[in-house]
């Protein structure tokens, strides 16, 4: 008989919301010990089954994942007419999918390497998977303009290489620093997040029974052996990531907006773009990880180690984010109107009042409004009000890159070339399926990689604190 | 579940006199009222016998109001994020913060000037200006003077109350000892700071951005805020290292949190290159007229040296001198670093509000015109003269003294409140853990 990985183990899950103010905050409500933290995440991958909705799950993820290959298979053969990209809405589907998946790929390094840079102990609950959603968001993003392109065994034209015929892409295009930027992110987040696992799947390693687990995580730990000298090194290597990704994190959103910034498209020329895209895009990865946070505490017994206190925080941080992005919504409308021009003016009445309203006040209503009940704990630490809620900022952010994207495209100065854009069953079927993709990867990652960090969460035990809790204040 | 006691080690505070301001306060009170009046005299004597209506003195003034205001801004911007996460390094520096940011009052009196001056500042005060094209009209419904008046006014009962509120609760531990101040403090500073954050984004948009009615940016109130920001930090260690040369909070203010306070200097001074950044490169690509007349005037002789001082001084010479960390833990170096961002936080505000002084004339419409239609770099010698005029000796000397003159009397305000209570705020259950705060990286 085998055994599911909640059976063993009843999580605690205190409430350690509560406004500490003369004691440090507890951040692992289980038996605070070295070993039931290891026992705790070890257990996941060691069970010789996981829980059945994981099962379930992946069925479903891997059936969008073929769908996704078929249908990019079946544009590539037939070519890009498959979608409803027309004149003028160019970009369609593919370039929507890709803002999106790049803003979610935003929380994970936010949370992995800025809350690092800031001290915050409360982030070693959930940076490891934070830190994952990114890796795998970036995946997704990197495939939809390598299909856009139509030939995508050419995609690699986007980046300046020397060839024998001399030409260069024009550095002047947003195109091309997207190229530059998305790679360079996927890179720094893939190193961070796979450096910060080493000791951990040297911990599987350690553990692991047969010959086939001992050898996989023996090549994945690349010979850690937790010496003084490699410890080290691996925060210095932290260290220098979490700089490198800090910088990413508002240079690659920046960039991003820029393929439509740079334009003189009315409601896409917005020196407030850059911020406005980064805001956004942390906002949508910290409603995805909170909406991930939820039910993979549940379902893999984490209860202790992403505690009641890490939703708390993720949700008062997407409170944050959500206001930033209400604010730059209500300069767009302000300075639109005050900039007295007719075709800036009217792509705002347009997002409202046009053929796609609903989409235009759905993004008001899911970014601007619904995360606003985060400001009561009680829609915080409920998770049935905070999961429909975390869920739909991550819909609004999709719906508000399609009303950017589209409803500015698609009646732009010309009323003689204004078309209607309308999805195929093939877009939406390869947006499911980008899905699948991310989903799959993300349930094969808690299945078997160390979904919490176990030495970092380790180093805030009580038993932990020493000097660092004597003389460090909380940032 | 386990949890860790706060460590609460005994601390030699020092002294009463290493706590309190006492008759040093009074002193420098005393000092700062005396200048900041006859500096401003002296500016308004200077600014009558320019022969302009005042105009080059409301300038002056209006950009030395901004850098004032950006810095009680900026500190009630401290206090709230201090309280909104929860922070514990910063409580030795949080009444500091506190005092500063309590200078709104005096800040709303000392706006009196520029509203009996909106005429000769804001060219939208004036009707046939506004019917002189279809996009002015438009705008009418924000730029009118009734509505503009309410808007200040209401920026002000929200920051007066917003700053008193947190000083004085935090006054009220320092007597009772009662957690349920602080309660009460992190649970206002939310919306505090969302407020705050807000309405320093509409007074520049006010207050700077209208100065020039036909240009727009969606970026400007979010370029003036990351200036703003950055000169808390900036102003804080200056403040802090002051009280310590005169033998106060010797053992509150350590190399650490100087440390920290730099950090977050360098972290300002790259959001604001960013966001300057972002402004430039995207206005420069579209090259839209409604948006590059304000960086045509800024590159013209004089005035595209300051948009160079502003690139090599604002960001990349602090970028390397506050990049090591011997730097920032360097009290003599960081002080230099401060005095030198303090300035050019000054010059960014010259630069955003000073090419209006000629922008606003007749003959600065006409040159500008010209400058868009044809080459930028060909302009005629009245043109070229009215260039100059906000950088003559006189304008100059009138620009100081009023930099003198309000700095001198915002900063009387705060030393007559610092000398009031303590420098610390005594019984907040955080002050030990800051009191032995230490920088591990």
């Amino acid at each position: 008989m085998t055994t599911a990985i909640t059976a063993p183990f009843a999580p605690t899950d205190l409430d350690n919301t509560g406004d500490e103010l003369l004691r440090e905050p507890v951040l692992v409500t289980g038996p605070a010990t070295y070993q039931a933290v290891t026992d705790q995440v070890c257990r996941v991958t060691e069970a010789p089954r996981a829980p059945r909705a994981w099962y379930v799950a992946m069925a479903i993820s891997l059936a969008l994942l073929l769908l996704f290959g078929v249908l990019i298979t079946y544009a590539i053969f037939t070519g890009v007419g498959v979608w409803g990209n027309n004149s003028p809405s160019f970009w369609g589907f593919p370039i929507i999918n890709f803002v999106f998946w790049v803003g979610i790929a935003h929380a994970g390094t936010f949370i992995s390497a800025i809350l690092l840079l800031f001290r915050q102990k409360w982030r070693t609950g959930i940076n490891r998977f934070a830190e994952a959603t990114t890796v795998f968001a970036v995946v997704c993003a990197g495939i939809f303009p390598a299909i856009h392109v139509g030939r995508p065994w050419l995609a690699y034209w986007l980046l300046p290489y020397p060839n024998i015929m001399g030409d260069w892409p024009n550095f002047f295009s947003p195109l091309l620093w997207d190229a530059c930027a998305v790679g360079t992110y996927a890179t720094v987040s893939i190193l961070f997040w796979y450096t910060g696992m080493v000791p951990d799947l040297a911990t599987l390693r350690d553990r692991a029974t047969g010959r086939i687990k001992p050898a996989v995580y023996g090549l994945l730990s690349l010979g850690w052996r937790g010496s003084a000298r490699q410890w080290h090194l691996y925060e210095r290597a932290n260290i220098i990531l979490a700089v490198l990704a800090t910088a990413l994190v508002l240079g690659v959103s920046s960039t991003v907006s820029t393929d439509m910034a740079v334009s003189q498209i009315p409601a896409w020329h917005e020196t407030i773009f850059p911020p406005y895209f980064t805001a956004g895009a942390i906002y949508s990865g910290f409603a995805i990880v909170l909406a991930l946070a939820i039910p993979a505490r549940e379902l893999f017994g984490l209860k202790d180690l992403i505690t009641k206190r890490h939703l708390d925080n993720l949700a008062k941080l997407a409170l944050l984010l959500g206001s930033m992005v209400l604010y730059i919504y209500l300069i767009e409308f302000v300075i639109a109107w005050y900039s007295g021009d007719p075709y800036e003016r009217f792509a705002y009445l347009n997002y409202e009042f046009g053929p796609y309203w609903w989409l235009g006040w759905g993004i008001l209503f899911c970014n601007g409004v619904v995360a606003q009940a985060f400001w009561f704990k009680f829609a915080r630490q409920t998770w049935w009000i905070a999961w429909p809620i975390a869920v739909l900022c991550v819909m609004g952010m999709w719906m508000e890159r399609f009303v950017i994207i589209i409803v500015s495209m698609h009646r732009s100065f010309l009323p003689s070339s204004w078309h209607m854009f309308v999805p195929t069953w093939i877009d939406i079927g390869t947006l499911a399926g980008s899905f699948g993709l991310f989903f799959t990867l993300f349930l094969l990652f808690c299945r078997y990689c160390p979904m919490v960090a176990v030495s970092e969460v380790k180093a805030i035990l009580p038993q932990a604190q020493t000097r660092d809790a004597l003389a460090n204040g909380r940032h | 579940m386990t949890t860790i006691d706060k460590p609460r080690p005994t601390i030699p505070l020092g002294t009463r006199d290493q706590i309190y301001l006492g008759s040093l306060g009074t002193r420098a009170t005393r000092l700062c009222l005396g200048v900041g009046l006859l500096a401003l005299a002296g500016a308004a004597v200077l600014g009558a016998g320019e022969g302009d209506a005042m105009r080059q003195f409301l300038f002056g003034y209006l950009t030395a109001w901004c850098f004032f205001f950006s810095i009680a801004a900026a500190s009630l911007f401290f206090v709230l994020a201090h309280h909104l996460f929860k922070a514990s390094w910063s409580v030795v520096l949080r009444r500091l913060a506190e005092t500063l940011a309590c200078n709104f009052i005096p800040l709303m009196v000392l706006l009196l000037p520029i509203l009996f001056g909106l005429h000769r500042l804001y060219p939208w005060t004036s009707a046939a200006y506004m019917h002189s094209s279809a996009d002015l009209q438009n705008k009418s419904g924000l730029l009118n003077e009734p509505f503009f008046l309410i808007r200040c006014l209401f920026y002000f009962i929200l920051l007066i109350g917003l700053s008193w509120y947190f000083r004085r609760q935090s006054l009220a531990q320092d007597h009772d000892g009662r957690l349920s101040h602080l309660r009460a403090l992190r649970w206002h500073s939310g919306w505090g700071f969302l407020a705050l954050f807000w309405i320093i984004n509409f007074i520049g948009a006010d207050l700077v951005m209208t100065l020039q009615p036909r240009w727009l940016s969606y970026a400007a109130p979010l370029f003036f805020f990351s200036g703003v920001i950055m000169t808390i930090y900036a102003a804080l260690p200056l403040l802090a290292m002051w009280l310590q040369r005169n033998g106060r909070l010797d053992n509150a203010i350590t190399l650490d949190h100087y440390q920290d306070l730099a950090r977050w200097l360098f972290a300002w001074m790259m959001f604001w290159m960013y966001i300057a950044f972002a402004q430039y490169m995207l206005i420069w690509y579209a090259n839209i007229p409604q948006e590059t007349s304000f960086f045509l005037v800024r590159d013209l002789q004089p005035w595209l040296w300051i948009t160079l001082a502003l690139l090599f001084g604002h960001f990349i010479m602090p970028f390397l001198g506050l990049l090591p960390r011997w730097a920032k833990r360097n009290k003599r170096v960081l002080a230099f670093w401060c005095v030198w961002l303090l300035l050019f936080g000054y010059l960014d505000l010259f630069w955003q509000i000073m090419p209006a002084v000629w922008v606003n004339t007749p003959a600065g419409r006409v040159a500008l015109q010209h400058v868009n239609a044809f080459d930028p770099y060909q302009l005629a010698p009245t043109a070229r003269y009215l260039l100059w005029i906000p950088l003559s000796t006189s304008a100059i000397l009138i620009d100081v003294l009023c930099l003198l003159g309000i700095g001198g009397l915002f900063l009387a305000h705060t030393f007559h409140l610092l000398r009031q209570e303590a420098l610390l705020p005594l019984k907040d259950p955080h002050l030990p853990s800051s009191l032995v705060f230490e920088e591990l990286v």
